[in-house]
């Protein structure tokens, strides 16, 4: 399948999903999978392609999502009268002045000085945002009603579906920007100064100036998806552009891996999927990603996608066989061990409450209950350390056996 | 007439005095080798001349306009390119990417955004070309990081030599070769740098004496001879330094 199919079949796929999961609460997930893709992938642009880590990268999603709410508050207003698929041209304007401001700064230096200076405007920002009233709203942030602006060909975006394709078109042709820049000398060069600023320098290019074009690209496509993000929600308040939405977008690379393409794709839909589910199921939705994030960074360092391409190198020369008995020996401890882990945290976090889990009856009050699952816990880890060894030094041996390694 | 000249330049490092007052004069088209016992100074003179050091005071033209104090990249844009020491390749991008990159500048297209380079047939075509050059089609599209030692230096100096510079900088370009090795890289050499000015530091004595047409020889911050293979030969000053018997040299060739 060439590149150009791959793309049809995407653009098939994102028509049918809301066809197959038409509830307005999925349709909704599906909307939030979109903009968290988009905003992954611009952020990649910046740690996978130009291996540089942002902590501040909210910032332009949070500003093109503020640029974009008062053009829609100012076109319910009627001093304006932009139609709603503009909104997110707006906000990648937004994104980009944002980037030519602050990147202009911040990507003299690339490695830890540039971190340390996307996590001070972060924060920054993060605190200008509650000052600045006129321009950020305060707590309330600002609001608009995005109905308001004229209708195009008799939508008026009030369905969450018609949201859903509006979203889903700016994302796939956003996506496919992100994807051109790569192929683009001013993509390879970001690749290139990642890789050996010194050599870049040597051949000619300006480090800096590649650093900033790469960061300028991100800052773009980043406010976009924070336009689709107001659109979306009708608001948008200081949390777009804080910390944690950051670390959000930065836990969504990590956990698809950074190496690829398709890895931020993979960790934004999964971590949106996650994060929709976990909140009405659980209070620590937050702990058990933070869990994620480290057993992620811990066990799979190039993320998932890196996993499924070590998978596919080893399913091509036919070593995935001898990976199946070890890899079922440790199934059942390491399912035993995130149970009895999850209900000792469940345990920890609901006072009182009973948990009801298979017949049993588990109270923050009883010791019982608490030994009972550390006890489990504890037999569940043991078992598990005496079963990885086998399962790694297989996995090793079907990963060397044949020609070269694939570096991910 | 000369395409560099290096007129009274020096460089401290704190106290330490690196180069002391150094005159050279690289004229177009000649082969000049600088060789000297280790901590003369060569790799300093170096990075001197390629911008990712500034002179203390002295002058340093290309062309008769002065560079020093430019930034590497103004430098390398100018027509001096370099090899280092030890490799500095991309890692993560094949053999091909590598080199494409050291083409994007000469062939005009720098920081482009407006092309797409599976599409640029004339780029991609000299790209390969320069693969076949320096024998490394077969290990085309492997990630530099994986490639074996002696095909890593050969893209280190394919890097160097990819563009149209008009002064090609190698700083060892066979260290930490086999014998046989070190043949192959020499007669590589020798093909895709003809009738081009090349700048060598070496310590292998028999590449300096095969490809120098003349030869600089630095030994604590100064220079101290500038001649011809066979005169730098019988120089005594030379052998005092390269014997050990002058102030404070080390054998080292």
């Amino acid at each position: 399948m060439d590149s150009r199919q791959a793309w049809a079949a995407v653009a098939v796929l994102l028509g049918v999903l809301p066809l197959v999961f038409d509830s307005v609460l999925s349709v909704g997930i599906l909307n939030q999978m979109l903009i968290a893709v988009l905003f992954a992938l611009s952020y990649n642009t910046l740690l996978g392609q130009g291996g540089l880590l942002s902590f501040g990268h909210a910032v332009y999603f949070g500003l093109g999502g503020y640029v974009a709410a008062h053009a829609m508050r100012l076109t319910e207003l009627g001093s304006l009268n932009l139609p709603l698929v503009l909104l997110p041209l707006a906000g990648a304007a937004g994104g980009l002045f944002a980037a030519l401001l602050l990147g202009s700064v911040s990507t003299r230096r690339g490695g830890t000085a540039f971190t340390m200076i996307s996590l001070g405007l972060g924060e920054l920002l993060a605190a200008a945002a509650l000052i600045l009233v006129a321009f950020f709203g305060g707590e309330a942030g600002i609001s608009g009603d995005r109905t308001a602006g004229p209708a195009l060909l008799g939508v008026s975006f009030a369905r969450e579906t018609e949201v859903y394709y509006h979203a889903a078109v700016w994302v796939f042709l956003g996506a496919l920007c992100l994807a051109a820049f790569r192929q683009t000398p001013a993509g390879q060069l970001a690749m290139a100064v990642r890789d050996n600023p010194l050599r870049a320098q040597c051949l000619g290019y300006s480090a800096a100036r590649v650093r900033l074009l790469c960061f300028l690209v991100a800052g773009t496509f980043a406010g976009l998806a924070g336009a689709l993000f107001a659109i979306h929600n009708e608001i948008i308040t200081s949390q777009a552009l804080g910390t944690a939405n950051a670390g959000q977008v930065l836990l969504m690379c990590f956990l698809g891996g950074t190496g690829y393409f398709l890895g931020p794709v993979l960790g934004a839909v999964l971590l949106t999927l996650c994060t929709a589910l976990l909140s009405g199921w659980t209070t620590l939705a937050t702990l058990y990603l933070g869990l994620l994030f480290v057993g992620c960074v811990m066990f799979l360092p190039d993320g998932l996608s890196g996993l499924v391409v070590q998978l596919h190198v080893r399913w091509r020369r036919g070593s995935l066989r001898p990976l199946v008995p070890p890899l079922a020996r440790c199934a059942l401890p390491t399912a035993a061990l995130l149970l009895s882990g999850v209900l000792l945290l469940e345990l920890a976090a609901r006072e009182g409450a009973a948990l009801h889990v298979a017949g049993l009856t588990l109270q923050a009050g009883n010791a019982w209950s608490w030994l009972g699952l550390a006890v489990a816990a504890l037999i569940a880890a043991w078992l598990l350390r005496r079963e990885l060894p086998a399962l790694q030094a297989v996995w090793q041996q079907a990963g060397a056996a044949g020609d070269r390694q694939v570096r991910p | 007439m000369s395409l560099l000249r290096l007129e009274h330049v020096s460089k401290q490092f704190g106290r330490t005095r690196v180069l002391h007052d150094v005159d050279l004069c690289i004229d177009a088209g000649e082969c000049h080798a600088i060789i000297g016992p280790n901590g003369a100074g060569k790799s300093t003179l170096f990075h001197l001349i390629s911008g990712l050091l500034t002179p203390d005071s002295g002058r340093i033209a290309f062309e008769d306009k002065p560079i020093h104090g430019l930034p590497s990249e103004q430098i390398a844009r100018r027509g001096i390119a370099r090899s280092f020491q030890i490799s500095q390749l991309f890692p993560r991008l094949s053999v091909f990417e590598n080199l494409r990159c050291a083409l994007l500048w000469p062939m005009g297209y720098g920081c482009s955004l407006r092309h797409l380079l599976g599409r640029e047939k004339a780029l991609n075509a000299r790209t390969d070309a320069l693969l076949e050059d320096l024998g490394l089609q077969a290990l085309r599209d492997v990630p530099a990081g994986e490639l074996a030692y002696a095909a890593q230096r050969a893209l280190e100096l394919g890097l160097a030599i990819a563009g149209d510079a008009r002064l090609i900088l190698l700083d060892e370009p066979v260290a930490g070769m086999s014998h046989s090795e070190a043949a192959q890289a020499l007669a590589l050499i020798r093909r895709v740098t003809a009738g081009r000015t090349l700048l060598l530091v070496e310590h292998d004595m028999s590449v300096v004496f095969e490809l120098a047409d003349r030869i600089t020889v630095l030994a604590q911050g100064e220079v101290i001879a500038t001649d011809t293979p066979a005169r730098i030969r019988a120089n005594a000053r030379v052998q005092q330094v390269y014997l050990g018997t002058g102030a404070g040299g080390q054998t080292d060739a």
